[in-house]
């Protein structure tokens, strides 16, 4: 896994042990166990409905995994984990939700400023933050004075991807951001995310149903399987990693080792759904 | 002839837009002219149907009490209608907060509103007396349902992902009521207002009925007054009030619009 993989030293700053979630009767996930290092970029590939999403929201606290059923299973483990110094309790976290999911009452610059208010920080060093975090994204000073919906749905991904970084997050979690674009823009915002990546060092969870997106984006592929009736097997399936020695820019899009490993993964994807 | 942006509409449209302004106003001429020509024409007594010219005149005589009325109902509605926007906010604030106090308290909220307003007046007077503040009360009484039950409703419609949102920069309660329930909850307040604003109306006039004295006469007293004696002066009694529950209404519709003038031009267009 060259350069980026976990080395025995290194703990895991994203842990998952013995994870179950069922919703009702129905089961969404079956024993997670799952470790991400400092600094990786994990996607987790699967069909609608496998439960991926659910990972994300245990993961940010948004949904409690199930307690043990029998005593003999043990307790589930949930954990991030603080690389540097941040003074804070946990983490600071990134979180992007599927839909740009920006306040309609609100301009731009106050949505993005959001997470900063929340936690009460000045209102000087808030519209710094702000103005930075607009420019990272590669929006302007006059789209923050913008109402959400005056903005494309591009922008306002923008927009939302501008207020997960705000706070400075050490780990980002990305629930199928970019599902709702066009083609074109998903490769072009997958491209920048790769940058900010390199630029930010972020610990980064992608979920996302496209092999190529996925393969494109991760160090690792963690596959996930749809739960049958009846069937007890785990709900992770495989784990890929995914080695290039080439940026991730638009490049190795058209490079053959980066088509070869998309025909590769999607092989091992319909192995799972038959 | 103006040039301007090209409307399609402006084509096929036959009336000009000042025209169509005038509509209403010709239908009410036309009206008023066949109500004076029927009473005429058919000799129909006064106090069965008196014609506009009775009531005009009636408007005219009467001019200074009627206005008196008016404002006294005016203030009454005023007064209660703002006693339920203010009092109305702070209980579906409590209502909005958990589930539990909505299943504990919405039961009594109902049950308060189904209590008829003519069993209630009574005692309001036996408590405040025939005062301003009893007719007040009775305002308030009629329109804060609307406005409970509105902004209820607004404060536990919010979104589950802004909800997940707050929830992932660890919001306080207060916060989320703040910066989430409320702004959610301001459209169904601002259309609770409105129907709030004619029912206070009524509620005055209701009140007056119960409460009026010669010396302390609204609308709602006045009308009956002028019932057996001048039915120019009844009618014109009912004009006023049309015309005030028709303003009230209108004032609240600005106001919620001027208040809500972000969510109007952001979110409903």
């Amino acid at each position: 896994m060259s350069e980026l993989s976990l080395t025995p030293s290194q703990s895991p700053v994203i842990l998952a042990d013995h994870v179950n979630k069922r919703f009702g009767q129905q089961v969404v996930l079956r024993n997670v166990n799952l470790q991400v290092g400092s600094g990786e970029f994990i996607c987790l590939l699967g069909a609608s409905g496998c439960g991926k999403s659910t990972v994300l929201r245990l993961l940010a606290g948004l949904e409690a995994p199930d307690s043990p059923t029998q005593s003999s299973q043990e307790a589930p483990r949930l954990e991030l984990r603080s690389s540097g110094t941040s003074g804070e309790s946990g983490p600071r976290l990134g979180y992007v939700f599927q839909q740009p999911n920006l306040l309609p009452w609100r301009t731009v610059d106050e949505n993005v400023g959001l997470p900063l208010r929340l936690r009460g920080t000045a209102g000087n060093v808030r519209r710094a933050e702000v103005e930075r975090a607009l420019h990272e994204v590669g929006l302007t000073a006059a789209d923050g004075n913008k109402w959400p919906r005056m903005l494309s749905g591009g922008m306002q991904m923008r927009a939302s991807l501008a207020r997960a970084l705000v706070t400075r997050p050490e780990i980002m979690l990305l629930d199928e951001p970019f599902s709702a674009l066009d083609e074109v823009l998903r490769q072009r915002l997958g491209e920048e995310l790769r940058q900010w990546h390199r630029q930010f060092h972020w610990t980064t969870i992608f979920v996302t149903h496209h092999v190529s997106e996925a393969v494109f984006l991760a160090d690792r592929i963690l596959m996930f399987r749809s739960l049958r009736d009846g069937v007890e097997q785990d709900s992770l399936a495989a784990d890929l990693p995914i080695q290039f020695r080439e940026e991730r820019d638009a490049e190795l899009r058209e490079s053959h080792i980066y088509i070869e490993e998309v025909i590769r993964v999607t092989k091992r994807f319909r192995e799972l759904q038959q | 002839m103006t040039v301007g942006p090209w409307k399609p509409e402006g084509k096929s449209n036959g009336l000009s837009k000042g025209l169509v302004g005038l509509a209403p106003l010709l239908v009410l001429v036309v009206v008023l002219l066949a109500w004076q020509g029927l009473v005429w024409a058919r000799d129909i007594p006064k106090f069965l149907l008196p014609s506009p010219r009775d009531i005009m005149m009636a408007t005219w005589s009467d001019g200074s009490r009627l206005w008196a009325a008016t404002v006294r109902t005016a203030s009454e509605a005023g007064a209660g209608l703002g006693l339920s926007v203010a009092i109305g906010f702070v209980l579906a604030s409590v209502l909005g907060q958990a589930r539990w106090i909505r299943l504990s308290l919405m039961p009594y909220v109902l049950i308060f509103q189904t209590v008829p307003i003519i069993g209630v007046a009574p005692l309001l007077i036996t408590w405040f007396g025939n005062t301003f503040s009893t007719v007040m009360l009775i305002a308030a009484f009629i329109s804060i349902f609307p406005i409970i039950s509105n902004t209820t409703t607004g404060l536990i419609s919010v979104d589950a992902a802004h909800l997940d949102l707050f929830r992932l920069n660890r919001a306080s309660r207060w916060q989320i009521y703040w910066f989430l329930q409320v702004p959610t909850a301001l459209p169904f307040y601002a259309a609770g207002i409105r129907i709030a604003a004619a029912a206070s109306v009524l509620g005055a006039c209701v009140g007056d009925y119960f409460v009026g004295t010669a010396q302390q006469e609204g609308l709602g007293f006045l009308v009956f007054q002028a019932k057996d004696r001048d039915a120019g002066l009844m009618f014109a009694t009912l004009l006023a009030l049309t015309i005030m529950g028709f303003v009230y209404y209108l004032l609240a519709s600005l106001f919620c619009r001027t208040v809500l003038l972000r969510w109007e031009n952001h979110q409903l267009r």
